[in-house]
């Protein structure tokens, strides 16, 4: 192993580093999540069951497929080319 | 202290707890698995050993991501911590805010000869050592709380606790009715509070370089109700005088410092020791005591997480060091499961 990088390639070592940030961002989010349903159920505002339990309306339904749908073109669509990273960014930005 | 670290930061710096943790404790013992069953006759010389873990686990995954990943956490520590650190700045300052005539003092000297060593930084400290006004803080209650005690780093593998470590090589001294007891390198103090609670009894005198480091140790002491009398001095040349002190502890210091600094230290500890004194040090074992594959981990360190000394340190014979400058009824032996720390103890003839 050189001590230029680890990995055989200072690209592939990025992207792992990238790895490392994204799962760090992802367990911030989880944390957060898990300290709002603790405040929540603590303060007598949620049943820690509800939100397991949650058959979502119509209108959430929608809202979280708006939003998972606009994160996978985010994260999968980072191979196209600039310009259509652009016209899709803009797209979800309209919508 | 008990810093109001925000729930971005905290979970940040659990994170990278957590993904040491991972590295260390699943990943390592991968890759030490794997280099026993590729490796049947390790190498005795260190050089060859480097050369052979490294080649036999050149394209071990769990090796290759452990390595990045230690090194990404070793870096990233200070990324995460300082601005945890300034995200609190207010209460740190208050809590570092000790009064003056409170018990002990801490004696401050800008103008102290600071050595080579010291500039290179350890740890990969952003900015060196003193790299930031709240460094105490940013290495004691946020790296060392959040990533280092539940992730475990270099010798102390994951799992281990720092701080009982330092009790068991305070509880090394021979004897407990010391009068004065000294920390060369002292740090933020955690070896001070380890030495207070071994020699209730004893003067504890801590000289230290950093100055943030000694602002924190002196904050510490105060709020931990200790009368430590605290110096800013290189090692080699504490101003302390000649057979003033009982017992030298010497804490995780050598393999920060370079072979002739290490016997330069070793000539001022010896001065300053009372006849019949004694001196303790625990540190890593040296590589001979480690398996191959162990002490290329530690050596890997050189070169990649900010301890420049490291593969000196290891392959030097410290109880001859000790010898020859004069230490008598020298010892060396490992405590805990890998030889770790490793003590070697000495003591000052009583006719010097």
């Amino acid at each position: 192993m050189s001590g230029e990088n680890y990995l055989g390639s200072d690209r592939l070592d990025e992207l792992a580093r990238m790895i490392a940030e994204v799962t760090s961002e992802l367990w911030v989010l989880k944390d957060r999540t898990l300290v709002l349903e603790h405040l929540l159920a603590e303060r007598g505002c949620l049943d820690p069951a509800a939100v397991d339990e949650l058959r979502p309306s119509e209108e959430l339904v929608a809202k979280l497929r708006k939003e998972r749908e606009a994160l996978v073109g985010r994260v999968f669509g980072a191979v196209f080319d600039p310009d259509t990273r652009v016209k899709a960014a803009v797209a979800a930005v309209e919508s | 202290m008990d810093v109001p670290v925000k729930q971005r930061s905290r979970a940040s710096l659990e994170f990278l707890g957590s993904l040491q943790g991972y590295a260390g404790g699943v990943l390592q013992p991968a890759a030490a698995a794997r280099y026993d069953q590729l490796e049947t006759a390790p190498p005795e010389d260190l050089a060859d050993r480097r050369r052979s873990v490294n080649e036999k686990l050149a394209d071990h995954a769990p090796w290759l991501y452990d390595r990045l990943y230690t090194r990404y956490v070793a870096e990233e520590i200070y990324v995460r911590s300082i601005p945890a650190a300034e995200e609190s700045r207010p209460v740190i300052e208050e809590w570092l805010d000790v009064p003056e005539d409170a018990p002990g003092s801490l004696t401050l000297n800008p103008d102290a000869n600071v050595p080579a060593y010291f500039h290179t930084g350890f740890h990969l400290t952003t900015g060196g050592w003193d790299g930031h006004d709240l460094m105490g803080v940013v290495i004691h209650d946020l790296g060392y709380r959040y990533v280092i005690m539940p992730g475990g780093v270099g010798a102390v593998r994951t799992g281990e606790n720092l701080q009982d470590q330092r009790t068991q090589v305070a509880l090394e001294a021979p004897r407990r009715d010391y009068g004065t007891v000294l920390e060369a390198g002292c740090g933020n103090g955690r070896m001070l509070t380890a030495l207070s609670d071994v020699f209730p009894d004893s003067k504890v005198i801590g000289v230290e370089l950093s100055e943030t480091q000694l602002r924190y140790a002196r904050a510490r002491a105060v709020h931990e109700g200790r009368e430590w009398t605290l110096l800013q001095a290189p090692v080699e040349e504490t101003g302390l005088p000649d057979a003033s002190v009982g017992l030298v502890s010497i804490f995780t210091l050598f393999h920060e410092t370079p072979p002739t600094a290490t016997k330069a230290i070793l000539q001022e500890m010896l001065r300053v020791l009372e006849p019949g004194g004694d001196l303790v040090m625990g540190d890593i074992a040296p590589f001979d005591r480690n398996g191959a594959f162990r002490s290329v981990v530690l050596d890997w360190e050189t070169e990649h997480r900010g301890e420049p000394f490291m593969r000196a340190y290891l392959q030097l014979d410290l109880p001859a060091l000790m010898e020859e400058v004069g230490f008598t009824d020298v010892k060396a032996y490992g405590l805990n499961k890998g030889d770790y720390p490793w003590i070697v103890r000495g003591r000052k003839e009583e006719n010097l």
